[in-house]
């Protein structure tokens, strides 16, 4: 483990102290699980395996050949007229998109006190990747987030708590604490209400906006054409009124064909939020056409790569590329259930977090994440490109093993564990040992309160005593009859 | 970084993967949503029931009606300022003069205009998808983007038969629909701006349309 590390386990106890806050999670994101399967079972039926397999097909066929089809992605999309960009790191795609927008304050009309640049943005998780908004706000850039979830969190300083759903954490009274106090809002109970405030206020960013920016959920090569899904109609704004559109994307966003982004568009909002579709799925191909009425001059796309072909590279990890982020994991997994999305520390929280956290922002810092897993495997079965979450995690923790990163004790311990395992004499001495040491300390109900080598486990868990007699005892003694 | 370099990264990054061939249309067909529906009139039915779904309001005419539909449905919403689309069928001039009807304001969009301050705003889609309930609309010089995004409602008129089965069909499709030209934006909406991000209390409105009318043509 080194210094720096990231202390998972402190941040989900914190998360873990109000029993209200993680009854009020687990009801949402059980109902969230049972629409999403709902939801493919009604549409798909006993096909849902298979369009499952088709779409984790699609994404490992885009990978397989991805900078081919980044190359015809790229043909497309600037022979429409618009700009591609690459930034191999965060701080290349930070410096780009920082440059562009100084580009735009440029072009501004000259006038006496034209203000800082304003920029509307969309709900994005490359940009929140690459910590965007804390650059554009350092270099005197005024940055707004537009979907309403992300406006609450950079209204009250948070992080989101959810990939979808950034404030699931919160209820309706903080939101509107959070509104009266920093935005002089009136106090309302009614979600409505609330809504309406964010709407009224954020309808004046967006008609003085200079620069849109947005990520994007698929770049579609066949075509060059950018694919954004939202809900909220704020995508389609800040693709809209601003001269100038910005779109930090993920490389491994790219899909062949038309035809196959249809089976991803497909799975994307079903197994999130049980849609059929988003509300706006907008498809952009270039800059505002000679003779329309509206639409942004100038469209950017700024490729990241970030890490992502070092994890494209490895043999085990890549698989973790396909991952759509609609959030279906996170919903279905019992631990996320009970801490939310906070105490993951990065950008991308629940079971795939703990997979692309460790992989893109190092696995020394976030070395517990990869542990924080009962290896259910409700992540699995709930990912619509059938990513096998607990085989990655294992993997995980098997190179923190061969690093040498895991305790001494531990490692003992399971050295020990494995010996015993492998010979039925050796595990017959353990089990009596066991029985020895352990069986008086069982309570009259049978359960043992604390094991000393385990306290973490049995600080929140009984453990069984073990039985009167064993299983193999009483086969020699009944001679396989067993009665 | 260089372009060049950016793909040589992600290129050698790869070589261990093996290629794939693009599924065929047989195997993409696993996909389609159930139940599948082919005949015209089934087809309509399950359109303007899935609008209804998705929370938009269906409304079923013919293009001798349409003009009288419409002006019901501003009527109904008392709208004073309305944005008009000049695309067939909505080009024809008894439309625009049936719904200025009462002194309200009809007029079809400009070079730079804003719409914050509009009420409705009626345009046309190129399809609609039966599977979802969604419509495909385009940006030209007759609809700019903000028509089913700024005015707090949008009509949007579909023909009958521009209802496509399902997205399969509406995106394989797409290439052959633009080969002249691929619009700058196009946007598949499916239902009125929504959120559900407050305790998941669903309130539509966020920053789009409250209100979408889908009116539905069906060939005389």
């Amino acid at each position: 483990m080194s210094d720096a590390a990231y202390d998972f386990k402190a941040a989900a106890a914190a998360a873990m102290a109000s029993a209200h806050r993680r009854q009020t999670l687990g009801k949402i994101s059980v109902k969230a699980d049972k629409a999403r399967q709902a939801t493919w079972s009604s549409d798909f039926g006993p096909r849902i395996g298979a369009v499952r397999t088709l779409a984790a097909r699609i994404k490992d066929r885009a990978l397989a050949r991805l900078d081919e089809h980044l190359e015809r992605f790229i043909a497309g999309f600037e022979g429409r007229g618009g700009q591609v960009h690459y930034a191999g790191s965060r701080d290349e795609a930070r410096a780009i998109v920082l440059d562009l927008c100084r580009q735009a304050e440029a072009r501004r009309p000259v006038t006496a006190d034209p203000g800082p640049l304003r920029v509307v943005k969309v709900k994005s998780m490359a940009t929140e990747e690459i910590h965007l908004n804390h650059v554009l706000e350092a270099a005197g850039l005024q940055v707004t987030e537009t979907d309403l979830g992300e406006f609450v969190v950079q209204v009250g300083q948070r992080r989101p708590a959810h990939i979808v759903t950034p404030i699931i954490d919160m209820t309706r009274h903080e939101v509107s604490d959070l509104f009266s106090q920093r935005l002089n809002q009136p106090r309302t109970a009614d979600p409505t209400e609330l809504t309406m405030q964010a709407r009224r206020l954020l309808r004046e960013h967006f008609r003085a906006a200079d620069v849109g920016i947005s990520g994007g959920n698929f770049l579609v090569a066949e075509t060059g054409t950018l694919v954004i899904c939202t809900n909220e109609g704020n995508g389609r704004m800040c693709t809209t009124v601003p001269g100038t559109h910005i779109a930090v994307v993920g490389v491994e966003k790219v899909v062949p064909t038309w035809a196959e982004l249809a089976v991803l568009l497909k799975l994307l909002a079903r197994s999130g939020t049980a849609q059929g579709l988003t509300v706006y799925t907008t498809m952009v191909s270039g800059p505002r056409q000679p003779g329309e009425v509206d639409g942004p001059e100038q469209v950017h796309l700024v490729l990241l790569d970030g890490g992502r072909t070092r994890v494209l590279a490895s043999e085990t990890y890549d698989e973790a590329l396909r991952c759509l982020r609609c959030g279906a994991c996170l919903n279905a997994c019992p631990v996320f259930r009970q801490i939310g999305g906070q105490p993951y520390g990065g950008i991308y929280s629940g079971p795939i977090g703990k997979v692309v956290t460790p992989l893109l922002d190092g696995e020394q810092t976030y070395c517990d994440l990869p542990n924080a897993s009962s290896l259910c495997g409700a992540c699995y079965e709930a990912c619509p490109v059938q990513i096998n979450i607990p085989h990655l995690l294992l993997e995980l923790r098997a190179d923190q093993n061969a690093r040498g990163e895991t305790p001494l004790a531990y490692r003992a311990a399971m050295t020990l564990w494995a010996k015993a395992l492998l010979s039925p004499r050796k595990y017959e001495v353990g089990q009596r040992v066991f029985e020895w040491f352990f069986g008086p300390k069982a309570d009259r109900q049978g359960w043992i309160n604390e094991l000393p080598m385990a306290r973490g486990w049995t600080d929140v868990r009984d453990f069984p005593a073990p039985a009167e007699k064993s299983f193999r005892q009483l086969w020699r003694e009944t001679e396989g009859r067993l009665s | 970084m260089t372009r060049t370099e950016f793909l040589g990264r992600i290129r050698a990054a790869r070589q261990h993967r093996s290629d794939d061939p693009a599924p065929t249309a047989a195997e993409l067909e696993a996909a389609r949503r159930l139940p599948v529906e082919t005949d015209c009139p089934a087809l309509v039915e399950r359109f303007a029931a899935q609008v209804q779904a998705v929370g938009m309001k269906p409304h079923r005419t013919t293009a001798a009606g349409l003009a009288d539909t419409l002006a019901g449905i501003l009527d109904q919403l008392n709208a004073r300022d309305v944005r008009l689309s000049t695309q067939p069928p909505l080009d024809d001039a008894t439309v625009a003069a049936r719904l200025s009807a009462g002194g309200r304001t009809v007029r079809a969009w400009q070079r730079g205009d804003d719409a914050f301050g509009a009420d409705v705003a009626i345009s046309l889609a190129a399809a609609g998808l039966a599977e979802t309930g969604s419509l495909v609309v385009h940006s030209s010089p007759q609809t700019p983007r903000q028509a089913t995004l700024v005015p707090p409602t949008a009509i949007v008129v579909v023909r009958a038969e521009a209802i496509i089965p399902d997205l399969l069909d509406a995106l394989a499709g797409l290439p052959a629909r633009f080969a002249a030209g691929w619009p700058a934006n196009a946007t598949l909406i499916t239902g009125p701006s929504k959120t559900s991000d407050i305790e998941k209390t669903l309130v539509t409105g966020v920053h789009g349309p409250g209100r979408m009318d889908v009116v539905i043509v069906d060939a005389a």
